[in-house]
């Protein structure tokens, strides 16, 4: 994939949760789909306003789950029949109350990593560089205490000028084209 | 029960709607970012921190020369014997795993029942688990003898053809502890991941960019990011509240599941959980104290945390002492004459001290938690959360020593001694859980941000009719 | 209307004559089942004994599970009311006056108890052998072994008949006093003209922390002589604790099917928002997982130990059908309501949490046979009228229970109205939080 060169996105600052949500409510309603708002703690009315409801970070996470939880009994079931089976004080090979205990471990250990790891890869993240730092207002503040929607280049209703027009009407703090 | 003079000047209760107010009035994000961010990224290190490194660093030394004489002459150098096999060891094992869950829990349950006082303390009680998962996780390592063999724990296929024993407790230790440390430190740093982007973006040397840039991940703060993040963090925390509970009661189950009175317990399980968040919980308010004091952050660790802290160790406290009166009642009550010989034993045998000062420590001192005027005392505080970890040490101690060293066999019996190579190691983890400790609070911050501005009031979005209306005037 | 934090606000209007109305049918629906089951009870219990000669046997255990399943609901009631005022949050105020009408309730449960105490010598060993001759006598006579001979002379200075009455007492006195300044501090702070928050609020918690104590060690009194001695030789530190978290899963059950049926009419209907109703069923889960947690802890300790002193208390409810009852049980009270609880659609609808409401009573219902019956008929169960009885005698007993519990649930508004909560409630709610 060649190197994306030109414009990424228009990102306009606010300093309030409240007029960044206006912001991207009043885009969405526009017809923007690729956009996003960048806050410095999680501001779910955004998220909201942008169309952003569901996440399938649960569902990965309970698929990891099960599966550490069925790798985990079925080993130690392998390992006592089959594998190494011994004779403990007279108690069965498949000594099931036994085996709850690692399986469930086995449970939290692979929900949990799926839970941290799924989250990072639906986000794309690790991604050290992004077209956005390359804005100095975003640098400073994005994740700290200033507010951002960026309008990208990537939506078909995309225009330099008449996309700014657009976002100056909502009064933003400032407008910055981002490079990528 | 007359209160009502003294509670309703309480500062800290909003007064039309009762509620906790956690951060003092007046911060804003910027400012709350500012006080964290610059404990980490200041080129000015208190010499203070300097000084209390070298002390932890010279306790860590200790540490060092116990381990290595260990292992050039093996366990022998400790007080162990027969019939007293688990001597400091395991008693060190499970004190420390059990500081370590309260950690867990100020960050998980209290996220789920949406606490938001939690939130300046999770971060650096995090901190705490993970240390104190690394002090206790050496113990039954450096405990088996021949720790480099210690891989042999795990079931991997290897040309002995042998695997590891799955009916055994000691196994189920294994498991429980290496996922109680995984999902810590995934806990630990996906919870940190936003604050290191913001150092990342504050750091004035290249050092730091670089080094809080690796960690951040490249982390912008999108929200549909931080939607995803904050589904993940609460999972996590629903994950990490059960596995906390596991732990400790694998823990019980090493000494439950065998048949010795005074360890075959049912009540084990609840009681050693309820157990390590009340020691937790103490040493939780053992590190606040001093931190907030030496940091100026009053206004953000309050008295109010002191205040719910101090009722949780309560409400834990009680819990334990149920748990001590539930099996001194049913040593009586089973009608068992091993069970009841157990009991007399450690309340009145020849370590019967022990059981006294456990008694005195854990249950009896603590009943001052009741009034508010002590939970609300820093300096008192700090004296009652070190009498509770005392107390919960010699818990434990009671429960390894004086169940094992008089059992069924009169002819048997013995006694146990600790070597100084015991306290030595002991000691040394302390210095070594301080040591980390001292990193941390330089290195990494503290306190999440993140999580500290979104109890900011201006936080809050507003309604859109009511936003517009505010624009239009 | 906006509040102090600058929120639009809804009104708590509506006529809840409404409620009246619901709770008029559920009575009527109650009086009529509990009238059937009184019927097929009589039934059971004359072709028992014409039948079987049970000697009333079965009607006194199955009135014991009765009468500790209502108990459950009346004291456990009391505790829930009063751990949600130490641990605050907003679910609490929604399910206040629900746990105080159950807390009322606590003279029928007192009631039911009577027949218990009356006839404990067909229940009890220790009420039957009460002295170190009759014990010695039974011993002779094959009567009992000798495991329980040595466990009754022991245990005699707490399982005796006049021991165990004066627990009882002790502890319905306990309880009556609690019950009665819990309820009525809460109407007084109702007509309070000022909202005086932190007092209330503190008072609360000051008689709702020491409250707890004392709950947890009367219950436990109570529990070891009811039932657990019902097996005199076997004994579980963990019995008393794993009992109190069952009688929480139930009334927690019962309190939220009582707010989410409510919610047709008003007031409930403004306040329960989907978030606190979605609270509410994370705390059902939380019980669900800290019931067999303690259940499968105490098996896996005394199936390690396999000691001959307590494993028999398990292979009881193992061994011939049983343990079909006994997998049922696992099944029942934690598979189901764990693997439908997890799903977040299902706590935030409401007929759903209803029904897995009513599947929680039940499955308690349920343990509760497995906790009685097998030690009145160990190591296999086998079919007989006298079974039956278990369905229809605590069918019966719930029945009027609860007619008395929704009496008292009409009594007093639904919602308390002096408390905080009731404005963060009243504020429009998150579309997701």
């Amino acid at each position: 994939m060649p190197f994306p060169e030109g414009v990424y996105g228009l990102l306009a600052e606010f300093d309030s949760a409240t007029s960044l949500t206006a912001a991207a409510a009043a885009s969405y309603k526009d017809g923007w789909r690729r956009l996003d708002c960048y806050t410095p703690y999680p501001c779910e009315e955004a998220a909201e306003a942008i169309g952003f409801h569901r996440n399938y970070v649960p569902l990965l996470t309970l698929v990891g789950g099960l599966m550490g939880c069925v790798a985990m009994f079925l080993l130690e079931t392998w390992i006592n029949i089959w594998a190494y089976p011994l004779n403990i004080a007279g108690r069965p090979y498949y000594s099931w109350p036994a085996f709850v205990v690692p399986a469930y471990e086995w449970t939290i250990l692979w929900a949990g990593l799926t839970a941290a790891f799924g989250m990072l890869a639906m986000c794309g993240l690790p991604a050290p560089y992004h077209p956005l730092f390359n804005a100095p207002n975003f640098r400073t503040g994005a994740t700290s205490d200033k507010f951002f929607l960026c309008l990208e280049a990537r939506d078909p209703k995309f225009s330099l000028v008449e996309s700014r027009a657009f976002l100056e009407a909502m009064h933003p703090v400032s407008i910055v084209e981002v490079e990528y | 029960m007359a209160t009502r003079d003294l509670s309703t000047n309480d500062p800290m209760l909003d007064p039309i709607t009762g509620e906790v107010v956690v951060i003092a009035p007046g911060h804003s994000f910027k400012s709350v970012t500012e006080k964290i961010s610059r404990i980490v990224l200041t080129a000015h290190t208190p010499v203070g921190w300097f000084f209390g490194l070298l002390v932890a660093g010279g306790v860590v030394m200790l540490l060092l020369t116990c381990l290595t004489w260990l292992f050039l002459k093996g366990v022998g150098i400790w007080g162990l014997d027969i019939p007293v096999g688990w001597g400091f060891a395991i008693v060190n094992f499970v004190w420390w795993i059990g500081i370590g869950h309260a950690g867990t829990l100020i960050s998980a349950i209290l996220l789920l029942f949406k606490q938001t006082w939690r939130n300046s303390i999770n971060r650096f009680a995090e901190a705490m688990t993970i240390f104190a998962v690394v002090c206790a996780g050496m113990f039954p390592l450096i405990h088996v003898g021949r720790p480099w063999l210690g891989y042999w724990l795990f079931p991997y296929p290897n040309s002995m053809s042998v695997w590891p024993q799955f009916r055994s407790p000691l196994l189920w230790d294994v498991f429980a502890v290496s996922t109680y440390a995984t999902i810590s430190v995934v806990f630990w740093y996906i919870g940190m991941i936003p604050d290191l982007g913001t150092l990342r973006d504050r750091a004035k040397t290249p050092v730091g960019q670089y080094f809080f840039g690796l960690l951040a991940l490249g982390w912008r703060g999108s929200v549909r990011h931080w939607m995803r993040y904050e589904t993940a963090s609460l999972l996590l925390a629903g994950l990490a509240t059960p596995l906390v509970l596991s732990v400790h009661t694998v823990i019980s189950f090493d000494f439950a599941v065998a048949i010795i009175p005074g360890w075959h317990t049912t009540i084990f399980p609840p009681y050693f959980v309820a157990g390590a968040v009340y020691s937790g919980f103490a040493m939780v308010i053992t590190l606040a104290i001093p931190i907030r004091k030496f940091y100026h952050l009053e206004d953000l660790i309050t008295i109010r945390h002191l205040d719910n802290m101090g009722k949780v160790m309560l409400t834990t406290g009680l819990i334990v002492a149920y748990g001590y009166g539930m099996e001194l009642f049913m040593s009586w009550y089973s009608a068992s004459h091993w069970e009841y010989f157990a009991f007399w034993n450690r309340l009145f045998g020849p370590m019967g001290w022990s059981y006294w000062v456990l008694i005195t420590c854990n249950i009896a001192l603590p009943q001052f938690l009741w009034s508010r005027y002590v939970r609300t005392h820093v300096g008192l505080m700090f004296i009652m959360s070190i009498i509770v970890n005392t107390g919960m040490w010699f818990e434990r101690f009671v429960i390894v020593v004086t169940s094992l060293y008089r059992d069924y066999l009169p002819s048997s019996w013995g006694t146990y001694r600790a070597t100084r190579w015991d306290y030595g190691t002991f000691i040394g983890t302390l210095g070594l859980f301080t040591f980390l400790f001292f990193l941390f609070i330089r290195f990494l911050p503290m306190i999440p941000m993140s999580e500290l501005r979104v109890l900011l009031p201006q936080s809050k979005v507003k309604h859109l009719p009511e936003a517009a209306h505010e624009a239009g005037d | 209307m906006t509040n102090a934090h600058g929120h639009a606000t809804r009104a708590l209007t509506g006529d809840p004559a409404a409620s009246l109305g619901l709770m008029a049918g559920w009575r009527r629906r109650a009086l009529t089942f509990g009238a059937v089951f009184t019927i097929l009870a009589i039934v059971l219990v004359v072709l028992a004994e014409v039948m079987e000669h049970d000697k009333f046997l079965h009607l006194l255990t199955s009135w014991l599970m009765g009468a500790m399943l209502c108990w459950g609901f009346s004291l456990g009631g009391l505790a829930l009311l009063m751990v949600q005022y130490c641990s605050g949050g907003k679910w609490g105020l929604l399910i206040r006056r629900p746990l105080e009408a159950m807390s009322r309730t606590l003279w029928v449960s007192a009631l039911m108890f009577l027949p218990i105490l009356i006839f404990m010598k067909k229940i009890y060993l220790w009420a039957r052998y009460s002295n170190p001759t009759d014990v010695a006598q039974a011993l002779e006579r094959g009567l009992i072994d000798k495991a329980q001979a040595h466990a009754l002379n022991w245990k005699h200075p707490m399982l005796s008949p006049a021991s165990v009455w004066v627990q009882i007492v002790i502890c319905f006195v306990i309880w009556f006093g609690y019950m009665f300044l819990m309820n009525r501090w809460s109407l007084q702070r109702d007509a309070d003209p000022q909202p005086n928050v932190p007092f209330w609020q503190k008072r609360f918690e000051n008689i709702s922390g020491f409250g707890i104590v004392v709950y947890s060690l009367t219950l436990t009194a109570l529990v070891i002589d009811l039932v657990m001695s019902t097996n005199i030789t076997w004994f579980s530190t963990m019995y008393g604790l794993a009992y109190l978290v069952a009688q929480g899963y139930a009334v927690l059950a019962l309190s939220v099917i009582t707010v989410v049926s409510l919610s047709k009419a008003e007031p409930m209907k403004t306040i329960l928002r989907t978030t606190e109703q979605h609270d509410l069923g994370k705390l059902m889960f939380a019980f669900v997982m800290l019931n067999i947690y303690l259940n499968f802890s105490q098996f896996l300790i005394i199936w390690s130990g396999n000691s001959p002193e307590e494993i028999s208390w398990y292979l009881d409810r193992i061994r011939g059908h049983w343990g079909v009852i006994f997998t049922f049980d696992f099944i029942f009270h934690w598979l189901i309501p764990f693997s439908l609880l997890l799903s977040r659609d299902i706590k935030r609808n409401k007929r759903r949490i209803v029904m897995v409401g009513m599947w929680m009573v039940f499955a308690r219902c349920w343990d509760m046979f497995l906790l009685i019956e097998p030690n009145f008929s160990p190591r296999n169960l086998h079919f007989s009228i006298g079974i039956l009885e278990y369905i229809a005698v605590p069918g019966a007993m719930i029945s009027f229970w609860v007619v008395a519990y929704i009496g008292q649930l009409g009594k007093r508004p639904l919602v308390q109205t002096n408390d905080p909560h009731l404005a963060e409630i009243l504020e429009a709610e998150h579309a997701h939080a």
